[in-house]
């Protein structure tokens, strides 16, 4: 988990916790919130995802409270899911940059075609 | 507004049952330290009427569960249970399918022995050399090659039981335990192979000596039975007759298949408990097989001979061949995790016993 790229989701994820711990619920909102509506995590899906952050060391649990007599369980970054975080932040804005700079060059070849 | 609470409250409940249930497909041990909070979290995305939960939800979280469960068992292979109980199980298969087919070509030599006709002997001689093949090599640890013989190996069994199958079907009824010991040694074999490296060696060298023994005794049944027969004329033609001691003719080959699973148990000596489970677990289809045709098709082998034209099998007739095997398994496996489980509560002290 730690050499591959992280997908949108587990992306998603991390980013949700890097503002604050949250539990699960939480989280599901804030993928929803930061995503613009396109990523819709289902519970399946969440907790595979946090089963397999917290297995890999980038996600822990921060507190346990009972709401409603239901457990509440609080996850929260870990120092070396903060770090991966920020390296995937780096790889996928030089990535953007690349694609947008590569993008100028077709644009300015496709004006200088026209002339 | 009453009722209204009333009915949001059953609706409630009923979602609560039904996410419930499919918190089921999840693993106990996992059920137990999230089932609340995952249910938490499912029930506060629910409409306040949600009786059922939606598609995608129930999707994820049944293919969550199986997953889960999935890796659970394979990471169980990388563990010494698993590896010790595959790794003997791939053995005595092998010894035990190299036996039987040599018994079948004993019986064909020896006249006047009390066995049922077995392969061509070409399909003998090459499935008794195979099998032994997989015997050294499982013996030895070469696990690719335990794994491709015996592999090739069921694939053989089910190839011979179906090129006879149209003239002989109780042939193919009497050798289903064979097919279905030749898979299960294929999948112990295959086992070892995502099991990995490392591990004992499996038999102890006194405990090989014995299952070699019990293979020649098997393999030479039928030459130890016409030796203990009497041969008698009656109106000029003669017929083996048992002496006193073939009073136990009939079961020979069940007694020194017993034999060999008492072999099994002293080679078992240094085997932890969890790899015995295993090998049973692993034994049951065999079992199950053994049984199906033993009592469940009873009367299809004492009548489909007596007809001119051999009397095939009816469709329910192979879906109990196909099925109790498998469900044996399942069963076996169930109760394995159930089993193992209730061990590990009872070793955290939160389990009472009594």
């Amino acid at each position: 988990m730690s050499e591959r790229a992280l997908r949108a989701p587990a992306f998603l994820v991390l980013t949700s916790l890097a503002g604050q711990p949250q539990h699960g619920y939480g989280v599901i909102e804030d993928v929803l919130r930061i995503s613009d509506g396109t990523v819709r995590l289902h519970t399946g899906t969440l907790y595979a995802l946090l089963d397999r952050l917290r297995e890999a060391g980038l996600v822990e649990v921060d507190r346990e409270e009972i709401v409603s007599s239901r457990l509440r369980r609080y996850y929260r970054l870990t120092g070396s899911g903060a770090a991966r975080l920020a390296s995937e932040a780096a790889r996928m804005q030089r990535d953007a940059g690349v694609a947008a700079s590569r993008l100028r060059q077709l644009r300015r070849a496709g004006a200088a075609g026209a002339l | 507004m009453t009722r209204s609470r009333g009915t949001r409250r059953t609706a409630h409940a009923l979602l609560e049952r039904r996410y419930r249930r499919l918190l089921g497909w999840y693993p106990a041990d996992y059920r137990t330290a999230n089932e609340d909070e995952i249910l938490g979290v499912a029930l506060a995305r629910a409409t306040p009427d949600q009786r059922r939960p939606g598609a995608g939800e129930a999707a994820s979280l049944i293919v969550s569960g199986i997953r889960l469960r999935l890796c659970l068992l394979l990471r169980s292979l990388h563990g010494p249970g698993w590896r010790d109980a595959a790794a003997i199980f791939a053995i005595l298969g092998a010894v035990l399918l190299a036996a039987i087919h040599a018994q079948s070509l004993v019986a064909q030599l020896v006249p006047g022995a009390f066995r049922e006709a077995g392969p061509p002997p070409a399909a003998g001689i090459a499935l008794t050399a195979g099998w032994s093949l997989v015997a050294a090599a499982a013996m030895l640890r070469w696990r690719w090659a335990t794994a491709a013989g015996a592999s090739l190996g069921a694939a053989g069994e089910a190839a011979l039981l179906a090129a006879r199958y149209a003239s002989d079907p109780s042939f193919l009824v009497l050798s289903w335990w064979q097919l279905t010991l030749a898979v299960m040694t294929a999948l112990a074999a295959v086992t070892l192979l995502a099991a990995g490296e490392g591990g004992n060696r499996p038999l102890s060298w006194r405990a090989i000596t014995i299952l070699a023994g019990t293979a020649a005794v098997l393999a030479g049944a039928p030459a130890i039975e016409s030796a203990f027969s009497t041969v008698t004329t009656a109106h000029g033609v003669g017929s083996a007759v048992p002496n006193s001691l073939s009073g136990i003719q009939g079961l020979w080959a069940d007694g020194l298949v017993a034999g060999l699973a008492l072999t099994l148990l002293a080679a078992a000596e240094r085997l932890s408990p969890a790899a015995c489970r295993r090998l049973a677990v692993l034994s049951v289809p065999v079992a199950a097989a053994a049984a199906v045709t033993g009592w469940g098709l009873r009367g299809f082998l004492a009548s489909s001979p007596r007809f001119a034209h051999p009397v095939l099998l009816a469709a329910a007739q192979w879906a109990a061949l196909g099925v109790v095997p498998v469900l044996g398994f399942a069963a076996g496996m169930i109760l394995l995790g159930r089993h193992e489980r209730m061990l590990r509560l009872v070793a955290a002290g939160q389990y009472d016993a009594s």
